[in-house]
């Protein structure tokens, strides 16, 4: 029996599960980095707190990469979209586009 | 065995050892501060406790001692978040950065990280009280 998740996602969360589609790691910066790019500003320390709770809630998955003269001898940490990720990140995309479908033939029908 | 040895509570890591610092006591080894002592290599071990070989700071402990003494303050479960903020702001500033602003940068994203948390439990106490 495939593992459902038992929660829709927060947009943050959505964003963030969004960018590890496809690739195989990715590493806080870079998800950062694109987030950014994307418009979306975010605290390092709340993404990873973030990133935190999706592990927990095995949604992705993680692992120490080894320190590096780059960051000070400071390690980098790499996540991965697991499949309870994906299916979770599908069901909340399948919400929204549902919400704003609803939305948009509103506007259409009932609009100024 | 000294008493270094005794109180080094030792996690493998690939090539390396990382040293709890509030299980050290650097005096024995004739350091000063234990701010200096993130991270340790082995250059000797032996599966005898005994014959466990430290050197302090090797090549990979870049660490400022603000950081280390941060890491000492810190509850256990922020010690990874503040190498994550560091290592992240480090890589974004590049190296000739100076260290001040570094600091500053950690322990405002730190604070900013521990506000937003507790706001977020005083607002699902008040919605769960009130809604």
């Amino acid at each position: 029996m495939t593992e459902k998740p038992n929660r829709s996602l927060t947009e943050l969360e959505t964003a963030l599960l969004s960018v590890l589609i496809g690739k195989e790691e990715r590493y806080g910066l870079e998800m950062r980095q694109e987030l950014g790019a994307q418009g979306r500003s975010i605290s390092i320390g709340g993404l990873y707190t973030t990133l935190d709770r999706l592990e927990k809630q095995r949604l992705v998955t993680s692992r120490w990469g080894d320190p590096t003269e780059a960051r000070h001898g400071a390690r980098r940490r790499y996540y991965r979209l697991t499949a309870l990720g994906e299916t979770a990140l599908r069901e909340t995309l399948d919400i929204y586009a549902r919400t704003l479908g609803r939305a948009r033939r509103r506007l259409v029908t009932e609009g100024a | 065995m000294s008493n270094l040895s005794k109180n080094i509570v030792l996690e493998a890591r690939t090539g390396s050892l990382f040293v709890d610092l509030a299980a050290v006591e650097l005096k024995a080894a004739g350091t000063a501060s234990p701010a200096v002592a993130t991270t340790v290599t082995v250059v000797t071990t032996t599966t005898m406790m005994d014959q466990l070989q430290v050197v302090i700071g090797a090549p990979g402990a870049l660490f400022p001692r603000w950081l280390d003494l941060l890491r000492y303050f810190l509850p256990h479960e922020w010690r990874d978040l503040l190498e994550l903020v560091y290592g992240d702001i480090v890589e974004m500033k590049g190296k000739a950065c100076p260290d001040w602003v570094i600091f500053v940068a950690v322990v405002c994203d730190l604070a900013l990280t521990f506000i937003r948390q507790r706001w977020c439990l005083v607002w699902d106490l008040v919605r769960s009280f009130f809604f």
